[in-house]
C-alpha cells in the first residue's frame, strides 16, 4: 500500500512538475494588478486537478494543460463574481457558486493543438507580430517590446492582438486535422 | 460592449493600471463575450508558454524551485482552507490523499535553498546526464562547465546541511553530482531508500564511472518500476550510445521527446534523429 501511495504521489508530482511553469506564468500576468495571489490561483487548480487526477493522468499533456488553463479560468472568474457580490453587499448564490469542469466536456479545440504545430503557426505569422509575441511569450513587457522595436508601447498592443488573432485563424487546420484523425476518440 | 471590452488583452497581459484592472474584474462577470474571450485567450497564452516560454519559465525556474516532497509528513505543509478541507474530506480517494502534501509543498517550497547549490545560476548544463532531483533537472543547452566558472568550485556547506536534515539525501547528491565528486553523491545515494529516483541517480554515478553494465541494469530497474521515468529515459539512451547500440539509444531518446516536456523534449528528438542517421550510415 506505501508502494501504490509513494507511486501515485510521484505521478502527481511529476504532472505538477510538467505544467506549474506554464500554468504559473499565465497566472502572473493574470493576477499581475491585483485580485488573487497567482501561485493560490494555481494551487487552486492543482487542489481540483487531485480528485480527477484518475483521468487526467490518461489524458495528453496539451489536453491536461487545457484543462488545468480552463479550470484556472473559471477560479479566476469565481473570484471576479464574488468580488462584485461583496463589494455590493448582495450574496447570490448562483453567483458565488463555484464552477466546476467536467472531463467530458472538450476544452474548446485547444487541447487538440499540438507543440509542434503552435510552431508551426508562429513561425508563418508576419515577422514583427512573430518576433513580438516570441517576446512577449518570453515575459517581456509592453515597455520592453516597445523599446526593443522603437515603437509606441500602443503599438506592441496592437501588434499582440493581430498576432493573436492571426495564431487563432492559422491553428484552425492543425485542430481539423486533429479532429480528422479522431484525437477526440 | 463597453469601452471595457477592448481593454481584455491588456488586461490579460497584466499592462492596466490598478484600477482600471479592478474595473475590468469587476466588468467580467457581466459581460459574457469578455468571459469567453479571456477563456480563449488564456488557453493561447497557456500554449505559448509551453512552447515558447523561455525567459518566463527560466524565471520560474530560477525562483524557489520546489524541493522533492518529503515521505514523511512535513510540518512547512500549510494546512487545507477550511472548504478545501471539507471537500476534499468526501471526494478524495485514499490513495490519492498521499498526493495532496504534494502540492503544498511545491506551493510552500523552501526558499531557503539557494540556486547555486544546484548551480541553477549556469546559462548551461554541465551534466549530459540527467538527475531526479527537480532542483537539478532544469533543462537548459548543454555545454560542459569551464573550470574558472566559479559556482562549480564552490559548494556552499550551510544549504548542503539543511538539505541533509530534511533528509533530502537525492538533492544532496545532485549538488556532488553536478560537481563531478562521484564518491560524496554516491555516499548520501546509498543512504537514500529505494526508488527509481534513487536507481537513476546511482545510475549516472556508475555512467561516469565507465560502468555501463551497472548503469544499464540500475535503469532498466527504473523503468520497471516506472516506465515513463524521464530521467532513466533519457539515461539510458546515453548508456546504450555508449554501448553502440544506436537504434535502441534512440527509440530510448523518442520515448523522452513524447514526454513534452520543455526544452528536454526538443534536444531528446534532435538527439534520436542524429542517432538514426548513424545507426542508418552504419548499417549500410
Amino acid at each position: 500500500m506505501a508502494n501504490l501511495f509513494n507511486r501515485e504521489r510521484r505521478h502527481f508530482e511529476a504532472f505538477i512538475r510538467r505544467h506549474r511553469p506554464s500554468l504559473l506564468a499565465v497566472a502572473r500576468r493574470l493576477c499581475a494588478r491585483g485580485g488573487l495571489d497567482p501561485e493560490d490561483l494555481v494551487q487552486e487548480a492543482f487542489e481540483r486537478a487531485l480528485p480527477e487526477y484518475e483521468h487526467l493522468k490518461d489524458r495528453t499533456d496539451p489536453a491536461a494543460a487545457a484543462w488545468l488553463c480552463t479550470t484556472m479560468t473559471n477560479r479566476f472568474l469565481d473570484y471576479c463574481r464574488r468580488q462584485r457580490t461583496e463589494n455590493r453587499g448582495l450574496p447570490h448564490l448562483a453567483l458565488v457558486q463555484d464552477s466546476m469542469v467536467s472531463l467530458d466536456a472538450p476544452q474548446e479545440s485547444w487541447e487538440l493543438v499540438s507543440n509542434d504545430a503552435f510552431h508551426a503557426a508562429i513561425e508563418r505569422l508576419k515577422p514583427h507580430l512573430r518576433d513580438a509575441y516570441r517576446l512577449h511569450a518570453e515575459g517581456r513587457r509592453y515597455q520592453a517590446i516597445a523599446e526593443h522595436f522603437n515603437v509606441p508601447v500602443g503599438t506592441v498592443g496592437s501588434w499582440l492582438t493581430l498576432a493573436r488573432r492571426d495564431l487563432k485563424e492559422l491553428l484552425q487546420p492543425s485542430v481539423a486535422v486533429a479532429q480528422e484523425r479522431g484525437v477526440l476518440s | 460592449m463597453n469601452a471595457n471590452c477592448t481593454k481584455l488583452h491588456l488586461f490579460i497581459d497584466g499592462e492596466l493600471g490598478d484600477a482600471e484592472a479592478e474595473a475590468f474584474r469587476s466588468h467580467l462577470p457581466r459581460c459574457p463575450a469578455c468571459e469567453e474571450g479571456l477563456k480563449d485567450l488564456l488557453q493561447l497564452e497557456m500554449l505559448a508558454a509551453r512552447a515558447l516560454g523561455g525567459a518566463a519559465l527560466e524565471a520560474e525556474a530560477a525562483a524557489p524551485a520546489p524541493a522533492p516532497a518529503p515521505e514523511k509528513p512535513d510540518t512547512k505543509v500549510v494546512p487545507l482552507r477550511p472548504w478545501a478541507r471539507r471537500a476534499y474530506q468526501a471526494v478524495i480517494p485514499l490513495a490519492m490523499a498521499a498526493c495532496l502534501s504534494a502540492i503544498f509543498v511545491y506551493r510552500q517550497a523552501p526558499a531557503d535553498v539557494p540556486g547555486v547549490v544546484f548551480l541553477e545560476d549556469m546559462g548551461t548544463r554541465g551534466l549530459e546526464e540527467r538527475l531526479s532531483h527537480p532542483r537539478a533537472d532544469h533543462w537548459r543547452p548543454y555545454g560542459p562547465m569551464r573550470g574558472s566558472e566559479s559556482s562549480v568550485e564552490a559548494l556552499p556547506l550551510r544549504p548542503l546541511a539543511d538539505l541533509e536534515e530534511r533528509e533530502d539525501l537525492r538533492g544532496v547528491a545532485a549538488a556532488y553530482l553536478l560537481r563531478g565528486d562521484l564518491r560524496q553523491a554516491e555516499a548520501f545515494l546509498e543512504r537514500e531508500k529505494p526508488s527509481a529516483d534513487r536507481d537513476n541517480d546511482l545510475a549516472v554515478v556508475a555512467l561516469k564511472q565507465r560502468s555501463l553494465t551497472q548503469a544499464l541494469e540500475l535503469l532498466n530497474r527504473a523503468l520497471r518500476a516506472e516506465p515513463r521515468h524521464p530521467q532513466a529515459l533519457w539515461n539510458r539512451g546515453l548508456v546504450l550510445r555508449e554501448l553502440d547500440l544506436l537504434d535502441r539509444a534512440a527509440d530510448s531518446f523518442e520515448q523522452v521527446a513524447q514526454l513534452g516536456e520543455q526544452g528536454w523534449s526538443q534536444e531528446a528528438r534532435q538527439e534520436a534523429e542524429r542517432l538514426r542517421g548513424l545507426y542508418g550510415k552504419a548499417s549500410k
